[in-house]
Protein backbone atom coordinates (compact mmCIF):
# COMPACT_ATOMS: atom_id res chain seq x y z
CA UNK A 1 0.00 0.00 0.00
CA UNK A 2 1.39 3.51 -0.84
CA UNK A 3 1.55 5.89 1.92
CA UNK A 4 -0.43 8.65 0.71
CA UNK A 5 -0.70 12.09 3.10
CA UNK A 6 -2.76 14.40 0.64
CA UNK A 7 -2.85 17.63 3.32
CA UNK A 8 0.87 17.06 2.52
CA UNK A 9 0.59 16.39 -0.73
CA UNK A 10 3.06 13.69 -0.71
CA UNK A 11 2.84 10.40 -1.88
CA UNK A 12 5.33 7.17 -0.75
CA UNK A 13 5.11 4.16 -3.26
CA UNK A 14 6.52 0.70 -3.58
CA UNK A 15 8.43 -1.04 -6.30
CA UNK A 16 10.06 -4.32 -6.09
CA UNK A 17 12.33 -5.63 -8.78
CA UNK A 18 11.23 -9.41 -8.90
CA UNK A 19 13.00 -12.65 -10.83
CA UNK A 20 15.12 -15.66 -11.07
CA UNK A 21 17.97 -16.09 -9.02
CA UNK A 22 21.06 -14.50 -10.22
CA UNK A 23 18.93 -12.36 -13.10
CA UNK A 24 20.27 -8.93 -12.26
CA UNK A 25 18.12 -7.44 -9.80
CA UNK A 26 20.52 -6.20 -7.40
CA UNK A 27 22.45 -5.27 -10.60
CA UNK A 28 19.47 -3.24 -11.48
CA UNK A 29 19.49 -1.63 -8.55
CA UNK A 30 23.11 -0.80 -8.31
CA UNK A 31 22.77 0.78 -12.14
CA UNK A 32 20.26 2.79 -10.71
CA UNK A 33 22.02 4.39 -7.48
CA UNK A 34 25.09 5.24 -9.91
CA UNK A 35 23.23 6.47 -12.33
CA UNK A 36 20.09 8.94 -11.12
CA UNK A 37 22.17 10.41 -8.60
CA UNK A 38 20.35 13.49 -8.14
CA UNK A 39 16.98 11.20 -7.64
CA UNK A 40 18.22 9.00 -4.76
CA UNK A 41 17.76 9.84 -1.71
CA UNK A 42 19.89 7.88 0.42
CA UNK A 43 22.31 4.80 0.47
CA UNK A 44 21.58 1.59 -0.89
CA UNK A 45 21.03 -0.87 1.66
CA UNK A 46 21.77 -5.10 1.12
CA UNK A 47 20.59 -6.51 3.50
CA UNK A 48 22.50 -9.46 4.26
CA UNK A 49 24.19 -10.69 0.65
CA UNK A 50 26.28 -13.98 0.56
CA UNK A 51 28.91 -13.51 -1.71
CA UNK A 52 27.44 -11.37 -4.10
CA UNK A 53 24.01 -13.45 -4.38
CA UNK A 54 21.22 -11.57 -2.04
CA UNK A 55 20.12 -13.15 0.99
CA UNK A 56 17.19 -10.69 2.22
CA UNK A 57 16.78 -7.97 -0.13
CA UNK A 58 18.58 -4.78 -1.34
CA UNK A 59 16.62 -1.37 -0.99
CA UNK A 60 17.20 1.93 -2.64
CA UNK A 61 14.53 4.69 -1.93
CA UNK A 62 14.39 7.66 -4.12
CA UNK A 63 12.31 11.26 -4.60
CA UNK A 64 11.44 11.70 -7.54
CA UNK A 65 10.42 15.17 -6.99
CA UNK A 66 6.97 17.00 -7.12
CA UNK A 67 4.49 15.41 -9.89
CA UNK A 68 1.48 17.27 -10.45
CA UNK A 69 1.67 19.30 -6.89
CA UNK A 70 2.64 16.24 -5.36
CA UNK A 71 6.02 14.59 -3.46
CA UNK A 72 6.62 11.40 -5.06
CA UNK A 73 8.97 8.99 -2.98
CA UNK A 74 10.08 5.61 -4.10
CA UNK A 75 11.17 2.94 -2.70
CA UNK A 76 12.62 -0.05 -4.67
CA UNK A 77 13.53 -3.32 -3.40
CA UNK A 78 15.17 -6.50 -5.00
CA UNK A 79 13.71 -9.48 -3.63
CA UNK A 80 15.99 -12.85 -3.20
CA UNK A 81 15.32 -14.74 -6.29
CA UNK A 82 16.77 -18.09 -4.80
CA UNK A 83 13.67 -20.57 -4.78
CA UNK A 84 14.65 -21.47 -1.21
CA UNK A 85 14.02 -18.02 0.44
CA UNK A 86 10.34 -17.89 -1.16
CA UNK A 87 8.86 -16.60 2.63
CA UNK A 88 11.37 -13.64 2.31
CA UNK A 89 10.13 -13.43 -1.32
CA UNK A 90 6.75 -13.07 0.18
CA UNK A 91 7.00 -10.48 3.08
CA UNK A 92 9.29 -8.01 0.52
CA UNK A 93 6.29 -8.29 -2.13
CA UNK A 94 3.84 -7.07 0.90
CA UNK A 95 2.65 -3.91 -0.06
CA UNK A 96 3.97 -3.69 -3.54
CA UNK A 97 2.88 -0.81 -6.03
CA UNK A 98 4.35 -1.66 -8.99
CA UNK A 99 7.02 -4.49 -10.18
CA UNK A 100 9.61 -5.03 -12.55
CA UNK A 101 9.97 -8.52 -13.64
CA UNK A 102 13.78 -9.33 -14.84
CA UNK A 103 14.07 -12.15 -16.84
CA UNK A 104 17.51 -13.78 -17.68
CA UNK A 105 18.00 -13.64 -21.03
CA UNK A 106 19.85 -16.69 -20.95
CA UNK A 107 18.60 -19.80 -22.67
CA UNK A 108 19.59 -22.02 -19.98
CA UNK A 109 17.19 -20.36 -17.86
CA UNK A 110 14.16 -20.46 -19.55
CA UNK A 111 12.39 -22.27 -17.57
CA UNK A 112 13.35 -20.36 -14.00
CA UNK A 113 11.67 -17.58 -15.81
CA UNK A 114 8.40 -18.96 -16.18
CA UNK A 115 8.88 -20.25 -12.12
CA UNK A 116 9.42 -17.36 -10.64
CA UNK A 117 6.45 -15.47 -12.87
CA UNK A 118 4.40 -18.13 -11.68
CA UNK A 119 6.01 -17.55 -7.86
CA UNK A 120 5.42 -13.59 -8.65
CA UNK A 121 1.35 -14.39 -9.61
CA UNK A 122 0.96 -17.12 -6.40
CA UNK A 123 2.49 -14.52 -3.80
CA UNK A 124 0.39 -11.67 -5.44
CA UNK A 125 -2.24 -13.72 -5.28
CA UNK A 126 -1.98 -14.22 -1.84
CA UNK A 127 -2.07 -10.58 -0.89
CA UNK A 128 -5.26 -10.42 -2.88
CA UNK A 129 -3.12 -8.78 -6.21
CA UNK A 130 -3.55 -9.63 -9.53
CA UNK A 131 -0.54 -9.90 -11.80
CA UNK A 132 -2.35 -8.62 -14.58
CA UNK A 133 -3.83 -5.70 -12.83
CA UNK A 134 -0.78 -4.63 -10.50
CA UNK A 135 1.41 -1.95 -12.63
CA UNK A 136 4.08 -4.55 -14.20
CA UNK A 137 6.88 -4.19 -16.80
CA UNK A 138 9.29 -6.54 -17.54
CA UNK A 139 13.07 -6.57 -18.36
CA UNK A 140 15.22 -8.95 -20.79
CA UNK A 141 18.13 -9.25 -19.23
CA UNK A 142 21.76 -9.93 -20.44
CA UNK A 143 21.30 -9.30 -24.02
CA UNK A 144 25.22 -8.46 -23.72
CA UNK A 145 26.12 -12.00 -23.71
CA UNK A 146 24.87 -12.88 -27.14
CA UNK A 147 28.54 -11.16 -27.64
CA UNK A 148 30.22 -13.63 -25.81
CA UNK A 149 28.87 -16.21 -28.01
CA UNK A 150 26.14 -17.28 -25.50
CA UNK A 151 23.22 -18.68 -26.43
CA UNK A 152 20.64 -16.39 -25.54
CA UNK A 153 16.73 -16.51 -26.54
CA UNK A 154 15.32 -13.98 -29.14
CA UNK A 155 12.34 -11.06 -27.71
CA UNK A 156 10.45 -13.19 -29.65
CA UNK A 157 10.45 -16.12 -27.53
CA UNK A 158 11.14 -14.39 -24.42
CA UNK A 159 7.38 -12.41 -25.19
CA UNK A 160 5.83 -15.62 -26.19
CA UNK A 161 6.82 -17.67 -22.96
CA UNK A 162 6.36 -14.63 -20.24
CA UNK A 163 3.93 -12.20 -21.43
CA UNK A 164 1.62 -13.43 -24.24
CA UNK A 165 -1.10 -13.14 -21.32
CA UNK A 166 -0.01 -10.12 -19.64
CA UNK A 167 0.78 -7.88 -22.28
CA UNK A 168 3.01 -5.79 -19.97
CA UNK A 169 4.92 -3.45 -21.71
CA UNK A 170 8.75 -5.21 -21.72
CA UNK A 171 12.52 -3.56 -22.69
CA UNK A 172 15.35 -5.45 -23.54
CA UNK A 173 18.51 -4.63 -21.20
CA UNK A 174 21.89 -5.24 -19.94
CA UNK A 175 22.15 -3.81 -16.35
CA UNK A 176 25.86 -4.23 -16.11
CA UNK A 177 26.65 -1.46 -19.28
CA UNK A 178 22.98 0.09 -18.07
CA UNK A 179 20.97 -0.35 -21.72
CA UNK A 180 17.16 -0.17 -20.54
CA UNK A 181 17.35 0.25 -16.61
CA UNK A 182 16.21 3.97 -16.94
CA UNK A 183 13.83 3.17 -19.39
CA UNK A 184 12.76 0.14 -17.41
CA UNK A 185 12.24 2.13 -14.25
CA UNK A 186 10.55 5.40 -16.05
CA UNK A 187 7.74 2.78 -17.41
CA UNK A 188 7.50 1.12 -14.20
CA UNK A 189 7.00 4.26 -11.90
CA UNK A 190 4.78 5.64 -14.76
CA UNK A 191 2.36 2.91 -14.53
CA UNK A 192 2.25 3.22 -10.86
CA UNK A 193 1.78 6.46 -10.46
CA UNK A 194 -1.54 6.58 -12.91
CA UNK A 195 -2.63 3.45 -11.19
CA UNK A 196 -2.39 5.27 -8.11
CA UNK A 197 -4.66 8.13 -9.14
CA UNK A 198 -6.67 6.00 -10.66
CA UNK A 199 -7.20 4.46 -6.93
CA UNK A 200 -6.50 7.93 -4.64
CA UNK A 201 -7.46 10.39 -7.52
CA UNK A 202 -4.76 12.41 -5.94
CA UNK A 203 -4.29 14.73 -9.18
CA UNK A 204 -6.98 17.62 -8.99
CA UNK B 1 34.65 -26.86 -36.32
CA UNK B 2 36.75 -28.87 -34.89
CA UNK B 3 37.00 -31.47 -31.72
CA UNK B 4 39.33 -28.86 -29.59
CA UNK B 5 37.50 -25.82 -30.67
CA UNK B 6 34.40 -27.37 -29.85
CA UNK B 7 35.74 -28.24 -26.62
CA UNK B 8 37.20 -24.61 -25.94
CA UNK B 9 34.09 -22.81 -26.76
CA UNK B 10 31.85 -25.28 -24.34
CA UNK B 11 34.93 -24.55 -21.07
CA UNK B 12 34.05 -20.79 -22.40
CA UNK B 13 30.49 -21.34 -21.74
CA UNK B 14 31.10 -22.64 -18.83
CA UNK B 15 33.37 -20.18 -17.16
CA UNK B 16 30.57 -17.51 -18.01
CA UNK B 17 28.27 -19.26 -16.59
CA UNK B 18 30.81 -19.36 -13.70
CA UNK B 19 30.79 -15.48 -13.62
CA UNK B 20 27.03 -15.22 -13.60
CA UNK B 21 26.66 -17.43 -10.28
CA UNK B 22 24.76 -19.97 -12.66
CA UNK B 23 26.49 -22.89 -10.42
CA UNK B 24 24.59 -25.23 -11.47
CA UNK B 25 24.36 -24.70 -15.61
CA UNK B 26 28.27 -24.80 -14.99
CA UNK B 27 28.04 -28.23 -13.64
CA UNK B 28 25.71 -29.18 -16.59
CA UNK B 29 27.73 -27.51 -19.32
CA UNK B 30 31.22 -29.58 -17.68
CA UNK B 31 29.22 -32.43 -18.38
CA UNK B 32 27.78 -31.68 -21.51
CA UNK B 33 32.13 -31.58 -22.07
CA UNK B 34 33.21 -34.60 -20.30
CA UNK B 35 30.43 -36.38 -22.71
CA UNK B 36 32.06 -35.20 -25.94
CA UNK B 37 35.37 -35.74 -24.75
CA UNK B 38 34.81 -39.30 -23.75
CA UNK B 39 32.86 -39.55 -27.22
CA UNK B 40 35.56 -38.05 -29.48
CA UNK B 41 38.79 -38.61 -27.83
CA UNK B 42 40.60 -41.71 -27.71
CA UNK B 43 40.61 -43.12 -24.22
CA UNK B 44 44.40 -41.97 -23.85
CA UNK B 45 43.51 -38.78 -25.87
CA UNK B 46 41.22 -37.46 -23.26
CA UNK B 47 42.18 -38.82 -20.06
CA UNK B 48 43.87 -35.86 -19.10
CA UNK B 49 40.93 -33.31 -20.21
CA UNK B 50 38.37 -36.10 -18.24
CA UNK B 51 40.49 -35.94 -15.44
CA UNK B 52 40.75 -31.72 -14.82
CA UNK B 53 37.20 -31.33 -15.79
CA UNK B 54 36.34 -33.96 -13.09
CA UNK B 55 38.22 -32.63 -10.74
CA UNK B 56 36.29 -28.83 -11.95
CA UNK B 57 32.69 -30.66 -11.14
CA UNK B 58 34.14 -32.20 -7.78
CA UNK B 59 34.90 -28.25 -7.03
CA UNK B 60 31.61 -26.71 -8.32
CA UNK B 61 29.79 -29.46 -6.15
CA UNK B 62 31.14 -27.82 -3.16
CA UNK B 63 30.57 -24.67 -3.97
CA UNK B 64 26.70 -25.82 -5.30
CA UNK B 65 26.41 -27.57 -1.41
CA UNK B 66 27.55 -23.99 0.25
CA UNK B 67 25.04 -21.83 -1.78
CA UNK B 68 21.98 -24.53 -1.33
CA UNK B 69 22.92 -24.40 2.71
CA UNK B 70 20.26 -21.96 3.93
CA UNK B 71 20.96 -19.47 6.54
CA UNK B 72 18.38 -19.47 8.91
CA UNK B 73 20.06 -17.13 11.32
CA UNK B 74 22.48 -14.48 8.99
CA UNK B 75 24.26 -11.48 11.26
CA UNK B 76 22.91 -8.19 10.39
CA UNK B 77 24.07 -4.86 11.78
CA UNK B 78 21.84 -2.91 14.23
CA UNK B 79 20.91 -0.31 11.22
CA UNK B 80 20.13 -3.69 9.01
CA UNK B 81 17.52 -5.07 11.72
CA UNK B 82 16.36 -0.83 12.38
CA UNK B 83 15.17 -1.15 8.72
CA UNK B 84 13.33 -3.98 8.77
CA UNK B 85 11.39 -2.93 12.07
CA UNK B 86 11.00 0.30 9.97
CA UNK B 87 10.37 -1.32 6.43
CA UNK B 88 8.01 -3.76 7.13
CA UNK B 89 5.90 -2.55 9.91
CA UNK B 90 2.02 -2.24 8.05
CA UNK B 91 -0.37 -1.15 10.87
CA UNK B 92 -3.29 0.79 10.39
CA UNK B 93 -3.70 3.48 12.51
CA UNK B 94 -1.89 5.03 14.71
CA UNK B 95 -1.09 2.05 17.47
CA UNK B 96 2.49 2.44 18.99
CA UNK B 97 2.51 -1.06 20.68
CA UNK B 98 0.56 -3.04 17.62
CA UNK B 99 3.84 -1.54 14.84
CA UNK B 100 6.30 -1.93 17.77
CA UNK B 101 5.09 -6.32 17.87
CA UNK B 102 4.63 -6.43 13.98
CA UNK B 103 8.24 -4.76 13.82
CA UNK B 104 9.44 -7.61 16.14
CA UNK B 105 7.57 -10.26 14.00
CA UNK B 106 9.46 -9.55 11.09
CA UNK B 107 12.51 -9.94 12.79
CA UNK B 108 11.49 -12.97 13.64
CA UNK B 109 10.88 -13.82 9.84
CA UNK B 110 14.30 -12.50 8.94
CA UNK B 111 15.88 -14.84 11.68
CA UNK B 112 16.59 -12.16 13.75
CA UNK B 113 15.61 -14.10 17.04
CA UNK B 114 17.82 -12.44 19.70
CA UNK B 115 17.00 -8.75 18.72
CA UNK B 116 13.53 -9.41 18.30
CA UNK B 117 13.00 -11.53 22.07
CA UNK B 118 14.59 -8.00 23.33
CA UNK B 119 12.01 -6.17 21.87
CA UNK B 120 9.22 -8.43 22.68
CA UNK B 121 10.70 -8.39 26.69
CA UNK B 122 9.41 -4.95 26.61
CA UNK B 123 6.46 -5.05 24.86
CA UNK B 124 5.23 -8.35 27.43
CA UNK B 125 5.18 -5.46 30.27
CA UNK B 126 1.89 -4.24 27.88
CA UNK B 127 -1.07 -5.49 28.61
CA UNK B 128 -3.05 -5.57 25.34
CA UNK B 129 -0.14 -7.53 23.31
CA UNK B 130 1.30 -9.10 26.47
CA UNK B 131 0.19 -12.69 25.00
CA UNK B 132 1.08 -11.96 21.97
CA UNK B 133 4.19 -10.96 22.29
CA UNK B 134 4.89 -13.70 25.22
CA UNK B 135 3.68 -16.61 22.14
CA UNK B 136 6.17 -14.94 19.51
CA UNK B 137 9.09 -15.30 22.36
CA UNK B 138 8.22 -19.04 22.49
CA UNK B 139 7.88 -19.19 18.97
CA UNK B 140 11.90 -17.33 18.90
CA UNK B 141 12.94 -20.15 21.02
CA UNK B 142 11.33 -22.92 19.47
CA UNK B 143 12.50 -21.60 15.70
CA UNK B 144 16.43 -21.35 16.96
CA UNK B 145 15.27 -25.55 18.87
CA UNK B 146 16.19 -23.99 22.08
CA UNK B 147 13.78 -26.48 24.21
CA UNK B 148 15.29 -25.63 27.31
CA UNK B 149 15.15 -21.66 27.26
CA UNK B 150 10.97 -22.58 26.06
CA UNK B 151 10.56 -24.14 29.64
CA UNK B 152 12.77 -21.64 31.36
CA UNK B 153 11.27 -19.29 30.09
CA UNK B 154 7.74 -20.68 30.90
CA UNK B 155 8.98 -21.19 34.37
CA UNK B 156 9.59 -18.11 34.45
CA UNK B 157 6.45 -16.55 34.14
CA UNK B 158 4.76 -19.25 36.11
CA UNK B 159 6.71 -18.03 39.29
CA UNK B 160 5.71 -14.53 38.82
CA UNK B 161 2.39 -12.97 38.04
CA UNK B 162 2.92 -11.05 34.79
CA UNK B 163 0.33 -13.97 32.83
CA UNK B 164 -2.68 -14.98 34.05
CA UNK B 165 -3.60 -18.47 34.61
CA UNK B 166 -5.39 -18.77 31.40
CA UNK B 167 -3.09 -16.83 29.44
CA UNK B 168 -0.24 -19.57 30.59
CA UNK B 169 -2.49 -22.16 29.56
CA UNK B 170 -2.68 -20.89 26.10
CA UNK B 171 0.83 -20.39 25.99
CA UNK B 172 1.15 -24.06 27.55
CA UNK B 173 -0.78 -25.18 24.69
CA UNK B 174 1.03 -23.19 22.09
CA UNK B 175 3.81 -24.62 23.39
CA UNK B 176 3.12 -28.31 23.64
CA UNK B 177 1.43 -28.44 20.10
CA UNK B 178 4.83 -27.31 18.91
CA UNK B 179 7.02 -29.94 20.98
CA UNK B 180 5.06 -32.93 19.71
CA UNK B 181 4.90 -31.66 15.91
CA UNK B 182 8.93 -31.64 16.60
CA UNK B 183 8.92 -34.83 18.67
CA UNK B 184 10.30 -33.27 21.70
CA UNK B 185 9.26 -35.35 24.81
CA UNK B 186 8.65 -32.42 27.54
CA UNK B 187 5.94 -31.38 29.39
CA UNK B 188 4.80 -27.95 31.12
CA UNK B 189 3.65 -27.80 33.97
CA UNK B 190 -0.17 -25.90 34.39
CA UNK B 191 -0.64 -23.18 36.74
CA UNK B 192 -2.63 -24.79 39.66
CA UNK B 193 -3.20 -21.69 41.42
CA UNK B 194 -6.93 -20.81 40.81
CA UNK B 195 -8.57 -17.45 40.41
CA UNK B 196 -9.76 -15.68 42.78
CA UNK B 197 -13.70 -16.15 43.22
CA UNK B 198 -16.15 -13.39 43.92
CA UNK B 199 -18.50 -14.80 46.41
CA UNK B 200 -22.44 -13.78 45.75
CA UNK B 201 -24.08 -11.95 47.98
CA UNK B 202 -25.97 -13.60 49.81
CA UNK B 203 -28.21 -10.92 51.21
CA UNK B 204 -29.48 -10.62 48.03
CA UNK B 205 -29.55 -14.19 47.22
CA UNK B 206 -32.45 -14.43 49.86
CA UNK B 207 -34.53 -12.12 48.38
CA UNK B 208 -34.40 -13.23 45.08
CA UNK B 209 -34.95 -16.81 47.04
CA UNK B 210 -38.42 -14.84 48.74
CA UNK B 211 -39.76 -13.53 45.57
CA UNK B 212 -39.47 -16.97 43.99
CA UNK B 213 -41.91 -18.09 46.55
CA UNK B 214 -45.04 -16.04 45.05
CA UNK B 215 -46.99 -17.79 42.85
CA UNK B 216 -46.08 -16.65 39.34
CA UNK B 217 -43.21 -17.30 38.01
CA UNK B 218 -40.39 -15.14 36.78
CA UNK B 219 -37.56 -14.61 34.99
CA UNK B 220 -35.03 -15.48 36.68
CA UNK B 221 -33.05 -12.52 38.29
CA UNK B 222 -29.29 -11.91 38.55
CA UNK B 223 -27.67 -12.62 41.59
CA UNK B 224 -24.40 -10.16 41.67
CA UNK B 225 -20.93 -12.57 41.80
CA UNK B 226 -23.24 -15.77 41.38
CA UNK B 227 -22.74 -17.92 37.92
CA UNK B 228 -26.00 -18.41 36.62
CA UNK B 229 -26.32 -21.77 34.52
CA UNK B 230 -28.46 -21.03 31.43
CA UNK B 231 -30.24 -23.90 30.06
CA UNK B 232 -30.83 -22.90 26.07
CA UNK B 233 -33.51 -24.36 24.40
CA UNK B 234 -32.10 -27.37 22.38
CA UNK B 235 -31.56 -26.20 18.55
CA UNK B 236 -30.95 -28.76 15.73
CA UNK B 237 -27.39 -28.79 14.49
CA UNK B 238 -27.17 -26.31 11.41
CA UNK B 239 -26.41 -28.31 8.13
CA UNK B 240 -23.08 -26.92 6.92
CA UNK B 241 -22.91 -26.24 2.98
CA UNK B 242 -19.64 -26.76 1.38
CA UNK B 243 -17.45 -23.51 0.92
CA UNK B 244 -17.53 -22.38 -3.06
CA UNK B 245 -14.92 -20.17 -3.88
CA UNK B 246 -15.40 -17.70 -6.98
CA UNK B 247 -13.24 -18.48 -10.09
CA UNK B 248 -10.87 -16.09 -10.19
CA UNK B 249 -9.88 -14.25 -13.33
CA UNK B 250 -6.21 -15.25 -12.81
CA UNK B 251 -6.47 -18.67 -12.91
CA UNK B 252 -6.26 -18.79 -16.72
CA UNK B 253 -2.80 -17.73 -16.28
CA UNK B 254 -1.46 -20.93 -17.35
CA UNK B 255 1.98 -19.67 -17.91
CA UNK B 256 3.11 -23.93 -16.67
CA UNK B 257 1.67 -24.81 -19.80
CA UNK B 258 4.19 -22.74 -21.61
CA UNK B 259 6.74 -24.79 -19.51
CA UNK B 260 5.10 -28.65 -20.38
CA UNK B 261 5.10 -27.66 -23.63
CA UNK B 262 8.81 -26.56 -23.49
CA UNK B 263 9.81 -29.55 -22.02
CA UNK B 264 7.59 -31.64 -24.41
CA UNK B 265 9.20 -29.86 -27.35
CA UNK B 266 12.73 -30.73 -26.17
CA UNK B 267 11.60 -34.20 -25.83
CA UNK B 268 10.60 -34.44 -29.26
CA UNK B 269 13.36 -32.93 -30.54
CA UNK B 270 15.68 -35.37 -28.80
CA UNK B 271 13.54 -38.29 -30.46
Amino acid sequence: MPVLNLKKREIECKVVYYGPGRCGKTTNLEYTFKTFKKQIAGDMVSINTEGDRTLFFDFLPMELGKIKGCDIRVQLYTVPGQVKYSSTRKLVLKGVDGVVFVADSLKVRREKNMLSLKDLQMNLKEYGMSVFKIPLVLQYNKRDLADEGLPIMSIEQMERDLNRQLKAPSFPCSAVTGEGVGKTLTECLKLTLISLQRQFKWVQ
Amino acid sequence: MDIKSTIKSLLKEVDIYKTQGLLAEAKDKYQKTLGFVQNNLKPQEGKKIIGAISDKINTLEKEIAIVEKKVMSPKMTKESQDLITKMFTAVEGEDKYAAELEGAKALIKFGQFSRAIIELQKLIEIEPIRLDAARQIMNCYLLESKYDDVAKQYEQWLSNDLLTKKQLDTLRKFVQGAFKNKGIDKTLPEKTEVDEVVEPDMAKFEEVEAAETTATPQKPKEIPGAKAQVKKPETKPKKLKPITFEKEEFEEFDIMASIKKSKKTDVDKKK
